[in-house]
């Protein structure tokens, strides 16, 4: 029985704590009948009372002090003890206000970036989506590994196979995007849709804020037109009516009935804001060519991520060999979907992780160093209470309880600076990355964040105090008794210990240096990146005809006809043109092709391009000059012979050494029912997106051999390109109320809104960086004066004997700069092997830069220095008299 | 034998303490005369160390401690000792047998 000793230990322990006048009662009755039975003891050996009375009192020895002993065995006493140490320890703080603030200041730095931080990993990584039972929750992907494809959307008839033959899951649920076009009093605009099957609510597992979600009995007749709005979406378009079910909405033109309200929590997919029923047994039933299917399941108690991959990999395998021609070499992935859905963010988040560490631990060592440099001078007071019977470990204690102390204000005050480290991150976020970055919209400082920063405050508490605290305890305190506090020569081990900590501290502060200057490095390459097309002056937007109301390509083509003509012949308007997708946009439309003389080697290693279907004024409106042949014209049309124009880097991956003009090349499978397209020209390559490594390959095709309902619009003016935005959207509801435009932003804001990601993290760590560099200033500085003025005695003594000031600066300097190098060295090591490690991680962003390195070195080199030539500049003024004749 | 009562040897209360209880529960003052008879008068146990050692003993869960009638009915706080006590005191012996042992051969050898 182990435990019950323990068990013992913890009532009495929360006795003491909670029933302190009970148990001081309990004693005090105890003690008494003690008295009265040494009383009665005394009478029956036939003392007279009074004689008796006496005896007793003498015997017990004082009612009071029997007490006082009692309560100075228990563990009660260790409590009153560390809150007595805690009102001592106030009592010191408020004494040293200035050593006060700056190291409650130093703490909240590090323990607010830590705050601010955390708050996103909780949010973005720990718990990205607020479903309960997370864990369980999985995202299912086909792969094709011979393609190096491992996260291919869902055919809907695998899909179909997988539900019924697997057996891992209690759900498994399917989802595309459905956005919609919203009309109707007076309102026109995109919303973010999504179909879902009768599974996807129930997996989910979150209740109904009102009505009722999704399930089968709107899958009964073929999908009903319900739908179901998100919490955000009701609140904003809908004030929160309550009474608000039963109402229709019209998406596409169509009469939706809104049957319920999704509960507040449930945000999936990511900027979801409507929810409509999905019937997959219609016409998709049998295919396994269209992957569009996005896939949830939830495993059952006995599965694992492990045991599902194995479960549906055996159901790919028989369909691979059912239907070799769409399943051949296609297999499963199953993956947590809190895993699946922060790639991407989560690398940049623990990089800011990894440095609010950093700067956590600067600010300890800063402090440890205060500290130190305090406790020398009260070396006499411990050396007393030691004398007067403080134990070595009662010393410890009170120093531990002194910089908890400066640790917890240094917590408080943290936590309100996190709020504010927090806006930093978040500041010029574009509402896309908002809404569809899952948890971002979570990001606070909750119970759960305040409980870290509760842990992280004791524990760098406990960081800055044990290097004083152990410095104390281990000297020798009759020494420190008779050492005056102006010696001729400081302690060497204190002195040794805090040059250990000036080098800790240059080196963590070079290896933050170096890490915002590389972030910062890299986004501003990120920007510089040669993009191929002239972003200035373009105003874009996206629209999306319903299909349900234009059905034909000719009903598609007139009104693309009519919306170039209109916002073409608008004022300050130089060219109009539509593209499949934005250069640096979210997203952008890979497509497998077969090009002449190249037939794939097998149906496995089909080569691909990004396709892009635009207007004619395409190339006109980015300024993307045209190489050879020419580009589309007019005269592409839907009768005339099919064409293509593409771009250098697609010619050079199938024509190196031939003129690429005339050849043909064919979009889609090769089995498709695509017409081969004849190349007619080839234009310079534009990035698709800035973190891209070289740009993609590239095919242009004409719109009007291809026509599509939504596209990108882009249009270049000579005015500012916002100013234009109302009057285009005036000219968009004179062609079609039915048809808003949506995501209305220039492309420079296109482009930047690409990298606002990095831009934040860059911000962040250069505020990091900041902070690193004057911590760092500050160390070395207080290190630096403090053993000058240690060292007075000495210096005094050299310069009476002869030494000039400038041997004597020499002389301080010397020691400053062997720590500096020391520390620059080993926090360049770090930061090297680091920036190794992490540089894959963060796509590229982060690379060895030997200019970054070198500047920042250079730059702490120099601020170390500054920092240390200001105290040596003192010493230099020691009068050798007054020196001498110190003590 | 020298009948003077004698300061106790450090650690050794404790096993004294424990040992008086075997007979079964008691109030301090009962502790206290136990011991002293126990010892044949050489220890006499003060309150100012018996009431330490009783309540710590308490927090390490050797003894439990309840109220309840003296003699004379008046209330008093009585101990008893627990399971973890017994067996703390079984090591307390033994330790203390290793120790008189070593110390009686340690005389005897001089």
């Amino acid at each position: 029985m182990i435990t019950l000793p323990f068990l013992v230990k913890v009532r009495s322990l929360l006795r003491n704590l909670f029933l302190s006048t009970r148990v001081h009662a309990e004693l005090d009755q105890e003690v008494r009948a003690h008295l009265g039975m040494l009383i009665e003891e005394n009478i029956r050996a036939g003392m007279p009372p009074e004689e008796a009375q006496r005896a007793a009192r003498i015997e017990l020895g004082g009612i009071e002090q029997v007490k006082e002993q009692v309560r100075d065995a228990g563990i009660g006493n260790w409590l009153h003890a560390v809150i007595s140490d805690g009102r001592f320890g106030l009592r010191q703080l408020r004494k040293n206000p200035a050593f006060t603030t700056v190291a409650v200041l130093t703490l909240a730095l590090g323990i607010g970036a830590n705050t601010a931080i955390f708050s996103n990993v909780d949010a973005l990584v720990l718990r990205p989506f607020s479903l309960p039972g997370l864990d369980r929750v999985v995202a299912i992907w086909e792969t094709v590994p011979k393609q190096d494809a491992y996260r291919v959307s869902v055919a809907p008839a695998n899909f179909h196979d997988w539900t019924e033959q697997s057996r891992s899951f209690e759900y498994l649920a399917a989802t595309r995007g459905w956005d919609a076009n919203l009309t109707g009093e007076g309102v026109a605009e995109r919303v973010e849709g999504y179909q879902v099957t009768s599974n996807f609510f129930p997996l989910l597992g979150v209740p109904a804020e009102l009505g009722r979600q999704i399930s089968s009995v709107d899958l009964q007749q073929g999908a009903a037109t319900v739908v179901v709005l998100s919490h955000g979406f009701w609140e904003r378009h809908l004030a929160g009516d309550r009474t608000v079910l039963g109402k229709t909405l019209l998406l596409n033109g169509r009469k939706f009935t809104i049957v319920g309200i999704a509960g507040s929590d449930l945000d999936f997919p990511a900027g979801a804001q409507i929810w409509t029923p999905f019937d997959l047994h219609s016409v998709e039933s049998t295919d396994r060519e269209t992957h569009s299917l996005l896939v949830l399941g939830r495993l059952n108690k006995n599965a694992s991520v492990s045991s599902a991959t194995a479960d549906l990999q055996a159901v790919a395998g028989r369909l691979a060999e059912q239907f070799p021609g769409s399943n051949a070499g296609h297999g499963v992935r199953v993956i947590r979907l809190a895993e699946d859905a922060t790639n991407g963010t989560w690398q940049f988040v623990m990089v800011l992780m990894g440095c609010a560490v950093f700067v956590l631990l600067l600010a300890a060592v800063n402090v440890a160093n205060l500290q130190l440099a305090r406790a020398s001078s009260r070396q006499k007071e411990m050396a007393i209470r030691s004398g007067m019977g403080a134990s070595r470990w009662q010393l410890i204690r009170q120093l531990l309880v002194e910089s908890t102390l400066l640790a917890l204000a240094g917590g408080a005050a943290g936590a309100l600076l996190a709020n504010w480290g927090m806006e930093l991150l978040r500041r010029d976020l574009p509402p896309f990355i908002m809404a569809h970055v899952p948890g971002l919209k979570h990001v606070a400082v909750d119970f759960r964040v305040l409980l870290f920063t509760l842990a992280v405050a004791l524990g760098s508490g406990i960081l800055a105090g044990l290097a004083p605290a152990f410095r104390f305890s281990g000297c020798d305190l009759n020494d420190a008794l008779k050492e005056s506090t102006r010696s001729s020569t400081a302690g060497r081990s204190a002195g040794r210990l805090r040059g250990v900590l000036v080098i800790v501290e240059t080196a963590l502060a070079l290896i933050l240096l170096v890490g915002a200057g590389l972030m910062v490095s890299g986004f501003r390459s990120l920007l510089a990146v040669e993009m191929g097309f002239d972003r200035t002056h373009v105003l874009t937007f996206h629209i999306a005809l319903a299909t349900e109301k234009y059905q034909k390509k000719d009903q598609i083509q007139s009104y693309y006809d009519r919306l170039l003509h209109q916002l073409q012949t608008m004022p300050s308007v130089d060219n109009v043109a539509c593209a499949t997708s934005l250069p640096s946009g979210w997203s952008w439309n890979w497509t497998e092709y077969t090009a002449e003389d190249h037939p794939p080697a097998s149906a496995g290693e089909v080569p691909s391009t990004v396709s892009q279907i635009v207007t004619p004024d395409f190339l006109r409106t980015l300024h993307v000059p045209l190489i050879k042949g020419r580009f589309i014209s007019p005269a592409d049309g839907p009768d005339a012979p099919p064409v293509a124009v593409i771009s250098e880097s697609m010619a050079h991956a199938n024509w190196p050494d031939q003129d690429p003009i005339g050849k043909r090349v064919k979009l889609g499978r090769p089995e498709s029912s695509e017409p081969e397209r004849r190349v007619v020209g080839v234009v310079r390559d534009i990035r698709s997106s800035a973190f891209e490594p070289k740009p993609n390959p590239t095919t242009y095709v004409p719109f009007a051999q291809m026509p599509q309902a939504s596209s990108a619009v882009l249009v270049r003016t000579s005015a500012d390109p916002l100013s234009l935005a109302r009057s285009v959207t005036q000219q968009l509801r004179s062609i079609d109320p039915g048809t808003p435009a949506y995501d209305v932003r220039t492309l420079e804001q296109v482009v930047s809104d690409n990298v606002s990601g990095v831009e934040s993290s860059a911000r962040m760590m250069l505020v990091f960086g900041l902070i690193a560099l004057a911590l760092a200033a500050a160390g070395i500085f207080a290190v630096m004066a403090y053993s000058v003025t240690q060292r007075t005695h000495e210096i005094g003594i050299r310069m009476a004997l002869g030494a000039r000031p400038f041997d004597v600066l020499r002389l301080v300097m010397a020691s400053a700069l062997k720590m500096a190098l020391l520390g620059l060295t080993f926090g360049l090591g770090v930061s090297l092997l680091l920036t190794q490690a992490i540089s894959n991680a963060v796509f590229g962003v982060i690379r060895i830069e030997p200019p970054v390195f070198a500047s920042l070195t250079a730059l702490l080199a120099l601020v170390g220095a500054v920092a240390a030539y200001i105290p040596a500049r003192w010493a230099t003024k020691v009068d050798p008299l007054r020196a001498l004749r110190g003590d | 034998m020298d009948s003077r009562p004698t300061t106790l040897l450090q650690g050794t209360l404790d096993l004294l303490i424990l040992q008086s209880l075997m007979a079964g529960e008691k109030h301090g003052l009962g502790v206290s005369r136990r011991i002293q008879q126990i010892s044949g008068g050489t220890f006499v146990v003060k309150p100012g160390s018996l009431f330490p050692a009783l309540h710590r003993m308490e927090e390490q869960g050797w003894i439990s401690s309840f109220w309840g009638e003296s003699e004379n009915n008046r209330r008093a706080k009585y101990y008893r000792l627990t399971k973890a006590g017994k067996k703390q005191l079984e090591a307390e012996t033994k330790r203390w047998d290793r120790i008189s042992w070593a110390i009686a051969q340690a005389l005897e050898a001089s």
